[in-house]
């Protein structure tokens, strides 16, 4: 039994598209998911803008659940057009999750009167609503039966929630993978979290063109929001029941900067070991990569960290091999980044494109890698190495596979 | 350190002391050491908290005029990394200088079960050779208090700070002072909103509530006594879910 890993179901809420035919048209036509933040009245906040999800309605106070369930929705049927996956495939729900923010509004409710005295504090979404609990119901839908995997390594959960799921699915412990992230902090708290360590941008009056990875005039993250989840599968299972198949995680590795509590190793040790061992599971060479999805998030020191990890990994092939950051478009979704942009890496081998940096004009010092500006260009490579690192030296990457029927 | 919370030194105490007792002096540790930690619900103080529904609202309500200005800037700013639930991980990697494998999960027994699961695979698999499996417990604070109240009230009064850890290998050249028998997990999937009672666990074996590091906490109190060939813990929340594991004391 071939034990490789295949995509056979995707899905997505992001701020440029509430479905993957949506989102599809968002990244190649290089929509901005940006504008200034409607979800609640920001006031004085150094930072006013964001890439916020659209017309998604849901009974969840906590949007990230609602995004979740969708986005599983989505990409289970796919896979499954019951929507259900099959209870003989011991599969598995491995999800990257943001914690549970408190509301400020119920803060000062609970503080004011006292627990006993506000009546809904003994519900699960009064103050703030448990992550997990959206697991359970993404599996009670789907029919999975396996505790789920839950991972909050911040930045990096959602690629190490797929990295995960491989490496259940190639070790022959699962058949079916329902794998993924979701977050939102566009909250008061959130906002005001990364605004107080300056890790945001604060082009306000410019937020289409304020998230600019490796340009030299970023300034920090957009913040965005959403979910992204992929069936994996078995590929002798996945063939067995004639499902098509989108493509491949041909490999997953991760590591420890063991650095600094919120900067990146500044020659970015930390991702050249995760790339290395995704390679290394994958069994590839770094000549073997066609493109690379960067992590890219538009801070002043994640960019020419992450632009130094691949230089040192590709050697003189930085010059040739295409890098293309997707949170120029759709914002840094925290937990769901990995996912959304593996999602982007599938749908770039089915349209044969990448989509361009969104914003980058000029290079910044220390940034130089083969860039793609302004518009998508034609793609026929086989394999797009996709990294999530995380605040605290979380680094998780993965390699995605073209499928050739 | 710039900032260090109480569940990163809780998380940190326990595994230095798991870590020193294993005395791995292999020079190749770094890149051979896996983490693998599970902490509870995120944490919040009770002081910082109090200061921001103070300096947040104007009668009785949210004024975020006052919350963007008064309460932002009275926090400190490195309270946003006691949101981020990863920092215990990079406590522990950047003490020992670990760059191996890591999973970082929440925020129950089941998910410390499924760090062990993830510990045992990457040994088994040969991707590290030795594995901290690491919980902590923050549960006196505001939040997590909140949390505990509202599904099992019966246990706030019996909660506890806790912290616990293992080190695992498959190394044969260490003495281990325990081996690991049998790890088993089940899960029927259920609607938390109607059954939020499994959201919590406890299996009773303990005077206290001691959140998600019970299980370790169990295991390394009976490995120290060794008054029995096989320590087993088992949480069974209902006939569905459950985690179980038995270990040989050597």
């Amino acid at each position: 039994m071939s034990n490789r890993v295949v995509v056979t179901g995707i899905g997505v809420v992001t701020p440029i598209g509430n479905n993957s035919d949506e989102f599809c048209q968002g990244l190649f036509s290089m929509k901005s998911g940006a504008g200034p933040i409607k979800r609640f009245d920001p006031a004085e906040l150094p930072t006013r803008i964001a890439c916020e999800v659209k017309g998604v309605e849901g009974e969840f106070r906590d949007v990230k659940i609602t995004f979740a369930l969708k986005a599983a929705r989505e990409a289970v049927k796919q896979a499954f057009p019951n929507g259900k996956v099959p209870a003989n495939s011991d599969s598995i729900l491995s999800m990257g999750i943001g914690l549970e923010l408190f509301s400020v509004d119920d803060l000062i409710t609970l503080h004011n009167q006292g627990y006993d005295n506000v009546a809904d504090a003994n519900s699960l979404t009064f103050l703030n609503t448990p992550s997990d609990i959206c697991a359970h119901l993404i599996c009670q839908e789907a029919g999975i039966n396996h505790s789920p995997l839950l991972h909050i390594s911040a930045c990096a959960a959602g690629t190490d929630a797929i990295g995960t799921a491989y490496l259940k699915i190639k070790s022959g412990k699962t058949k079916v993978a329902l794998a993924g992230g979701t977050d939102s902090m566009i909250n008061p708290m959130g906002i005001a979290g990364f605004c107080r360590i300056t890790a945001m941008t604060t082009k306000n009056d410019t937020p289409q063109t304020a998230s600019m990875p490796f340009d030299e005039e970023r300034d920090g993250f957009v913040i965005g929001e959403g979910a992204g989840f992929l069936v994996l599968e078995n590929e002798t299972h996945a063939k067995q029941r004639g499902a098509q198949i989108l493509g491949f995680i041909a490999g997953y590795g991760n590591s420890l900067d063991a650095y600094s509590i919120s900067d990146p190793h500044p020659e970015g040790a930390g991702a050249l070991k995760s790339m290395g061992r995704a390679l290394s599971a994958a069994g590839l060479r770094p000549q073997d990569i066609s493109a690379i999805n960067a992590h890219g998030t538009g801070t002043p020191k994640n960019d020419p960290a992450e632009a130094q990890a691949i230089r040192s990994l590709l050697g003189l092939r930085y010059k040739e091999v295409p890098v293309f950051a997707t949170k120029s478009l759709i914002g840094h979704g925290i937990s769901s980044a990995g996912a959304v942009e593996t999602v982007a890496c599938i749908l770039s081998f089915q349209e044969n494109k990448l989509h361009a940096t969104k914003n980058l004009k000029k290079v910044a010092p220390g940034c130089e890698l083969h860039h793609i500006f302004n518009n998508p260009i034609a793609f026929h490579g086989n394999y797009i190495l996709k990294n999530s690192f995380g605040f605290g030296g979380q680094n998780g990457s993965l390699v995605v596979g073209r499928w050739e029927n | 350190m710039k900032f260090f919370s109480k569940q990163d030194g809780l998380t940190l105490a326990a595994c230095h002391q798991a870590w020193s007792q294993a005395n791995i002096n292999d020079p190749d540790y770094a890149d051979r050491t896996g983490i693998y930690l599970c902490v509870g619900i995120l944490p919040f103080e009770d002081k910082p908290l109090e200061k921001i529904a103070m300096l947040s609202q104007s009668d009785g309500k949210l004024d975020m005029h006052k919350s963007s200005t008064d309460s932002f800037n009275a926090m400190n700013p490195l309270l946003t990394f006691k949101c981020l639930p990863n920092m215990p991980l990079f406590h522990v990697s950047s003490h020992f200088g670990i760059t191996g494998r890591y999973f970082m999960t929440y925020p129950g027994i089941p998910e410390w079960f499924s760090a062990l699961n993830r510990a045992i695979e990457d040994l088994q698999q040969g991707l590290v050779d030795y594995a901290i499996v690491g919980s902590a417990a923050d549960q006196n604070n505001y939040l997590v208090s909140h949390h505990l109240r509202r599904i099992r009230p019966d246990l706030l009064e019996k909660s506890i700070d806790a912290s616990s850890a293992l080190v695992l290998t498959t190394r044969e050249e260490f003495k281990p002072i325990g081996h690991i028998n049998t790890v088993e997990t089940s899960y029927k999937a259920f609607n938390p909103l109607e059954n939020k009672s499994l959201l919590i666990q406890n299996a009773g074996v303990l005077p206290v509530h001691a959140g998600v590091v019970e299980p370790s906490l169990y295991l390394t109190l009976h490995l120290e006594k060794a008054t029995a060939t096989t320590v087993t813990y088992t949480w069974q929340g209902d006939a569905d879910n459950f985690c179980k594991i038995e270990m040989e004391v050597l």
